[in-house]
């Protein structure tokens, strides 16, 4: 026997198995202090900003879509998105592909304003891949940025912190902020024909920028077939895009409110953009905690955390009865013609409540209004509590 | 390290979570000494993680703070360990199966590591892995565990003779 001390030491220091889980949670560990991030099989989320003490976001994250399924829309079940793609505002990519590793990669499609940004990929695999095996694609450290640097979407630390080296950018992991966009979203495969697969990714956030043309980096992509088998494929991809002067000369429509039948509501904003209309509306209510107020610091949080992992485990049927007992219900929008226009039923949807001060009731909504069907007035009805509420607004000139 | 303690006092979370991470491995194969299910280990080290970030700023000697993330972790995985095993009578079949799972599931499973956790008590494992793994002195390492310094002594000494059967034994 060899030195036992060294021995010893050898085998404490060795490499051990590290399960995947722990990983994530020490990565995400310090946001849940404050904040809560995470990144689940099919979604990317987006830092939400705790007002006060709670975000409760109700989105459509588990509307998760089948490989299986027909895709009828174009990116997602989002009608507003639909409409502006009828009304042309798409980018139709003509680039080639970018090979690397065997595999070609490029971007035929973009949406995008201040809310969404939509991309669709097409992978070209070589012989070795089965394409009709494929169960999901991850491209697994994309990074966005724009031609002014600004980073739109990054998964990965690594790559985050090589980018911000190689372009002298003084931006911190997940700490972002006008230049480094807080975003998130759903990413799927739409459609599967012989080596090529059509991937699309949805993206959403409050403030996209004008940016004038985006460069995407992928170096590694991970291909997950039915039977869970995973398989990484590394190499080179980046991909530039230049965009067209309708996206980055968007202008969107802001409403005031001209009337509103529950004087309790403060209406932040109304926004109408090319793709979709959000508001925001905040008014007194005291919070619905997972705790108690006298429960001590340890026992809150404890309680905090069960929430947090039951809400991340929510299933389809939790998150119908989440939806059942939720405040503001039957909300639509009405244009002068009386159109009526409905909460985005899609992943990329950005709606939810959040506590603010311990006494305020914070609601945010996006509707599939966009500027193509907006009119200089347009109502928001909703019910709030049992009662029915309508807010009367005009475009502001 | 002092550094990132530093700016971590300051409320710079980034910081906090570079010190996190740079002993991620080391909290888990301390834990690991502990507590057997992986769920556990994520418990204590996330937990320990809460109450090192909500503290942190109570943290006189900042070179003192990988020790004093280790003393919390510890008194963690104990409340842990304690907690389940009053329901060891119950669920001890459960417990052992759950365990034997994660070594089969495992990719690149240790299979000496594995074997010391198995083969030695817990009070052995822990000196050793303070001593070896952390480089901790035996006075450091008595006043982690609140345990005497010749204990501290006598329990590394015996560990040394276990682990020399174990391995000799398993070649």
């Amino acid at each position: 026997m060899k030195n036992i001390d060294l021995e010893i030491e050898r085998i404490l220091k060795s490499d051990i198995y590290i399960p995947s889980s722990y990983k994530e949670m020490i990565r995400n560990n310090i946001y849940m202090c404050e904040d809560k991030k995470i990144k689940s099989s099919n979604r990317i989320l987006k830092l939400i900003p705790i007002l006060c003490t709670f975000v409760f976001v109700i989105s459509g994250m588990i509307f998760a879509v089948s490989n299986h399924e027909k895709i009828e829309h174009f990116f997602n079940y989002n009608k507003g998105i639909d409409t502006a793609i009828e009304n042309g505002y798409i980018l139709e990519n003509k680039d080639e592909f970018v090979i690397s590793n065997g595999i070609g990669i490029k971007v035929d499609n973009v949406v995008m304003d201040d809310y969404t940004l939509n991309l669709s990929f097409q992978l070209k695999f070589n012989d070795e891949v089965v394409t009709k095996e494929i169960n999901r694609i991850e491209l697994v450290d994309l990074l966005i940025s724009d031609n002014d640097n600004k980073i739109l979407c990054c998964e990965d630390k690594d790559i985050f912190d090589k980018f911000c080296k190689d372009k002298s950018l003084n931006y911190s992991w997940k700490q972002t902020n006008e230049n480094y966009i807080n975003s998130g979203g759903n990413y799927y495969i739409k459609s599967v024909n012989e080596n090529q697969v059509n991937l699309i990714y949805n993206l959403n956030a409050n403030n996209f920028p004008k940016s004038k043309s985006l460069n995407l980096i992928v170096n590694t992509i991970k291909i997950i077939g039915y039977d869970y088998n995973e398989n990484i494929i590394n190499g080179n991809w980046d991909i530039h895009i230049d965009l067209p002067e309708d996206f980055y000369n968007r202008e969107n429509y802001y409403y005031e409110v001209v009337s509103c039948t529950n004087d309790k509501f403060n209406i932040d904003e109304v926004v109408v953009t090319n793709t979709n209309t959000k508001i925001q509306i905040t008014t007194e209510e005291p919070p619905e905690l997972p705790y108690n107020l006298d429960d001590d610091e340890e026992t809150k949080m404890r309680k905090f955390i069960e929430q947090y992992e039951k809400d991340k485990n929510m299933t389809v049927e939790d998150y119908k009865k989440l939806m059942e007992n939720r405040k503001f219900k039957n909300e639509y929008v009405e244009n002068e013609k009386g159109e009526k226009f409905y909460p985005s039923n899609s992943t990329s949807e950005d709606c939810g409540y959040a506590n603010k001060d311990m006494k305020y009731l914070v609601y945010w909504q996006t509707f599939d209004m966009n500027k193509y069907n907006a009119t200089d007035e347009i109502k928001i009805s909703l019910n709030y509590k049992g009662d029915d509420v309508e807010i009367i607004l005009k475009k502001i000139k | 390290m002092e550094t990132l303690v530093k700016e971590a006092k300051r409320g710079d979370k980034e910081a906090f979570n570079k010190l996190i991470i740079e002993i991620e491995i080391d909290l888990y194969k301390i834990a690991k000494m502990r507590l057997n299910s992986e769920c556990d280990i994520e418990e204590a080290v996330q937990e320990t993680i809460i109450q090192a970030y909500q503290n942190i700023k109570k943290l006189r000697a900042n070179n003192y703070f990988k020790t004093w993330i280790i003393k919390i972790l510890i008194n963690k995985c104990n409340s842990i360990y304690k907690k389940n095993k009053k329901h060891i009578s119950i669920e001890n079949n459960i417990l052992e199966n759950y365990y034997t799972m994660e070594e089969e599931n495992s990719i690149e499973s240790n299979v000496e590591f594995e074997l010391l956790i198995k083969d030695l008590d817990y009070k052995y494992r822990i000196v050793i892995i303070l001593y070896y793994l952390e480089k901790y002195s035996n006075k450091e390492i008595s006043q982690i565990l609140n345990i005497p310094i010749s204990t501290v002594k006598n329990r590394i000494s015996r560990a040394r003779q276990k682990i020399k059967k174990i391995l000799e034994g398993d070649k």
